[in-house]
């Protein structure tokens, strides 16, 4: 009798199994991705399998995209959009050739894969749709071109956003601390230590940060990288990861033997970046957040927004991220897990080990009314400051890092190259960048020169948004990774070595007081470079050859 | 004392055996109170869960406030993977899992009778080759394998079930030892009667061994039931509930919607678990049974 029960309830679901695929309404929030909305055009004679990049700006607008070429472009072409979860994973593929897509966006870097991506030269020729006498490659930026210039031949059609990485800090938080206006945004770094010891005072932290890296989410590391190049100097700090540094006086390149001595050159601006995370990250010192060590960036997002933070009722003020953040806790807004709160994002502090190269701000005071100068938001710069000086001030305070490995490619293997390469000189257009942004509540998630506004777009785009695209306007956008630097590569270079091994990031060895002290860490590069420099150098040399 | 009525009405008198409490059995009693609440608790917060909402879940919540069961039908009508709905997944584990039983216990006994009872050329080696390839541990086999299953038509098709059924794997072993236990009697009965091979093999021999080959069946059923790998790696386009509750959960971390990924997941368990629930006496009869007899 039980097994005829049973039974009976085994057959029962398998039979629903056929009827519940009917209708039915939407679910929670933060539900499924939906592209089927596509699978009405499947029926069409060509198709374009399209895998992309599930990340925070979500996936309407691939679909809204790929709608509006399909119904008003091209009748012709079915796109099938494919969401993808793990960008190694997809370039495995490509590089493997087996089961390829068509068309990828893909977030990682795709550098020196000739062999098995179609080359896009000719692409950049082709007309944008809908703009008479604009060719695609007058839609994408200088800085970008260049960068994705791979010895006179492009493989890849650059989408990075260009927005970088920012601190942002919770409006709504602050002026509830201080008093709406009655605060002062910090405009370098010891000015933000300062900011943070008053916080804590008033019982909030300075700052949180996704210490539990696993599923990605810590750009900290951006942000030293920032305050490395401000020391520098954009010009000086792109010429570093080329292999030259300053020898008396002039811009030399580096030789087979000259590990320590690359290193000694930019010793000065190293020791103040490294100095300015220690002093940021380490636990004691109370400026990150007590739980960031068990956080992830999901946990981070959430109590950043008001939401709960395990073990702790303490909140922060500050974080440091990228132009998406508001798309990631959009669906826990609508659930009630986080308060509906204002944030802004800031150009990056300045270094106050800043003042070492220039003689003639002699202090942190002088320093800020520098850049409330260069700001703009004072008039005259202090009495008695170079040109030369406020120029050094200007030019670190202009300076973003992102990381420019964000791009369309086509595998060689793709089927309808042609029509995957109209489809890319459509989405260059204003017209596929405004429905993009339309789809974003107004990001520019097609980085090709359209500026969203709220007249086109129907809604006020929101505070975070528009303070993102002001700080990336007119900036410096360093490109943290260099995929495109040969020597960078081959050296595997970078301005500092941590020997600690914590087996997380930087900011994590920090926390758990597992990093190399800033006292030695001129002494570990050196020793680490000792190491490697001259094999490597060997190979970077086979490489020029 | 205690009285007991036996099957035939008698009453008899049965000694209550005293039960010795030694510390070995309390401390024995207690590591496997602690093990089976180590398995048996996290299944209940996994099924506590599923009947959460996201933000219950978020601010770990250990019960709901009101079961939310439309998660079950949420996770049942909504949960995708590669535009394969969880219906269509059903579908594509009911063909993988009985297509894999049916083919490869069928072929395991076709094989295994033919090379236990008759004599021909080549038998020895046949049982031989069946040992010796399970013996070798074959490493990096699967590119010459996804090639050789795309070559027959097998990648991304359920012609897969077909094409990967050897015959000579572990259930060939198996078969082979049962029917080697078969009286040949039986068919020379059979024969005299004018009885053929294949009604000898189907209607004498096969019911012969239908307790072995009811648990090959059963074992392979669940196995092919919570495969994610062969799916994943053979056919990507025809995702199984297991291997597609299992791409899934990228979204499901990304988006944090564990309740419904958890019903998904309760979702997928049920039918293995209502077939242990029917055949559990005959599975644990072979299990424990067999070898001892006499």
């Amino acid at each position: 009798m039980k097994a005829k029960i049973i039974s009976f309830m085994l057959v029962a679901m398998l039979s629903l199994s056929a009827f519940v695929g009917c209708g039915g309404t939407g679910s929670e929030s933060g539900g499924v991705i939906d592209v089927g909305k596509t699978d009405a055009y499947k029926d069409r004679e060509k198709k374009i399998d399209f895998s992309f990049y599930y990340g925070g700006y979500g996936t309407d607008w691939f679909t809204d995209v790929a709608i509006d070429y399909m119904e008003n472009v091209d009748k012709d072409v079915y796109i099938h959009l494919i969401p993808d979860f793990d960008n190694a994973l997809a370039r495995t593929k490509i590089d493997s050739q087996t089961g390829v897509y068509d068309l990828y966006q893909i977030g990682v870097d795709c550098f020196d894969r000739g062999l098995v991506l179609e080359s896009l030269d000719d692409l950049l020729d082709y007309d944008v749709y809908g703009e008479t006498g604009v060719k695609v490659r007058d839609k994408i930026d200088a800085l970008q071109l260049d960068a994705y210039n791979e010895n006179g031949h492009y493989y890849q059609l650059p989408r990075n956003l260009a927005t970088g990485f920012n601190w942002v800090y919770n409006k709504t938080l602050l002026d509830s601390v201080f008093g709406e206006g009655a605060y002062t945004i910090p405009r370098t770094t010891d000015e933000f230590f300062e900011f943070g010891d008053t916080l804590l005072d008033k019982g909030v932290y300075l700052a949180a940060f996704p210490c539990d890296n696993a599923s990605g989410g810590d750009y900290t590391v951006y942000s030293y990288e920032t305050w490395f190049a401000q020391m520098m100097g954009f010009d000086a700090y792109n010429k570093f990861y080329d292999g030259y540094y300053l020898k008396d006086g002039e811009y030399v390149m580096s030789e087979a033997t000259d590990n320590a001595a690359i290193i000694d050159a930019v010793k000065t601006a190293s020791e103040a970046a490294y100095g300015a995370a220690e002093r940021l990250a380490t636990k004691g010192n109370r400026y990150m957040h007590e739980r960031s060590a068990g956080m992830d960036f999901k946990a981070v997002n959430r109590g950043f927004y008001g939401g709960k933070i395990t073990g702790s009722q303490v909140r922060f003020a500050f974080t440091f991220t990228g132009g998406w953040l508001e798309s990631e806790v959009a669906s826990d807004l609508k659930d009630n897990i986080v308060k509906d709160e204002e944030a802004r994002a800031i150009k990056a502090p300045v270094v106050s080990g800043i003042i070492e190269k220039t003689p003639t701000i002699d202090g942190d005071a002088t320093l800020r009314k520098v850049i409330d100068f260069v700001d703009g938001t004072v008039a005259s710069a202090p009495e008695g400051v170079s040109d030369e000086d406020i120029a050094v001030i200007a030019d670190a305070r202009n300076i973003v890092t992102d990381l420019f490995c964000d791009a369309f490619v086509i595998p060689k293997r793709a089927k309808n190259k042609d029509e995957v390469k109209k489809f890319l000189a459509y989405l260059v257009s204003d017209r596929a960048q405004k429905i993009a942004a339309k789809a974003t509540k107004g990001i520019s998630v097609l980085p090709y020169g359209y500026v969203p506004t709220a007249e086109d777009m129907g809604f006020e785009i929101s505070g975070y948004t528009k303070s993102v695209n002001e700080i990336s306007r007119g900036a410096n956008i360093s490109d943290w990774a260099k995929k495109n630097s040969a020597f960078k590569k081959y050296m595997n270079l970078s301005w500092y070595y941590d020997a600690s091994g914590s087996g997380g990031t930087l900011t994590y060895a920090f926390f758990t007081g597992k990093a190399t002290p800033v006292s030695k860490i001129n002494a570990s590069t050196k020793e680490h470079y000792a190491r490697t420099w001259e094999t490597d150098f060997k190979n970077y040399l086979n490489w020029t050859k | 004392m205690k009285t007991a009525v036996t099957s035939y009405g008698n009453k008899i008198t049965v000694n209550k055996k005293r039960v010795k409490i030694s510390a070995v059995n309390v401390v024995a009693t207690v590591i496997f109170a602690v093990y089976c609440l180590g398995i048996i608790v996290p299944l209940l917060y996994g099924f506590s869960i599923s009947l959460q909402t996201r933000a219950e879940y978020i601010n770990f919540a250990y019960f709901p406030s009101v079961p939310q069961f439309k998660n079950y039908i949420t996770a049942w009508r909504d949960l995708d993977s590669m535009g394969n709905s969880v219906p269509v997944m059903f579908l594509n584990s009911l063909w993988f899992s009985f297509g894999t039983v049916i083919v490869n216990v069928l072929c395991s006994a076709f094989t295994g009778y033919i090379v236990a009872k008759y004599k021909f050329p080549g038998r020895n080696f046949i049982y031989y080759f069946a040992i010796i390839t399970m013996m070798i541990p074959i490493i990096g086999a699967l590119p010459s394998q996804i090639k050789y299953v795309a070559a027959l038509g097998g990648y991304n098709s359920p012609l897969y079930v077909l094409v990967m059924t050897l015959g000579v794997g572990g259930s060939f072993i198996i078969f082979y030892s049962t029917f080697k236990g078969v009286d040949w009697g039986y068919a020379e009965a059979a024969f005299i009667d004018g009885a053929g091979h294949f009604t000898i093999f189907f209607r004498i021999m096969l019911p012969q061994v239908i307790a072995p080959m009811s648990a090959l069946a059963l074992t392979d059923f669940i196995s092919a039931w919570a495969n994610v790998e062969t799916p994943i790696i053979f056919f990507p386009d025809l995702p199984t509930l297991a291997s597609g509750l299992f791409n899934y959960e990228t979204i499901v971390i990304k988006q944090d919607i564990f309740p419904t990924y958890y019903a998904g997941l309760f979702t997928c368990m049920l039918p293995t678990v209502l077939l242990f629930v029917i055949f559990q006496k005959n599975l644990m009869d072979i299990q424990i049974g067999g070898g001892l007899k006499g």
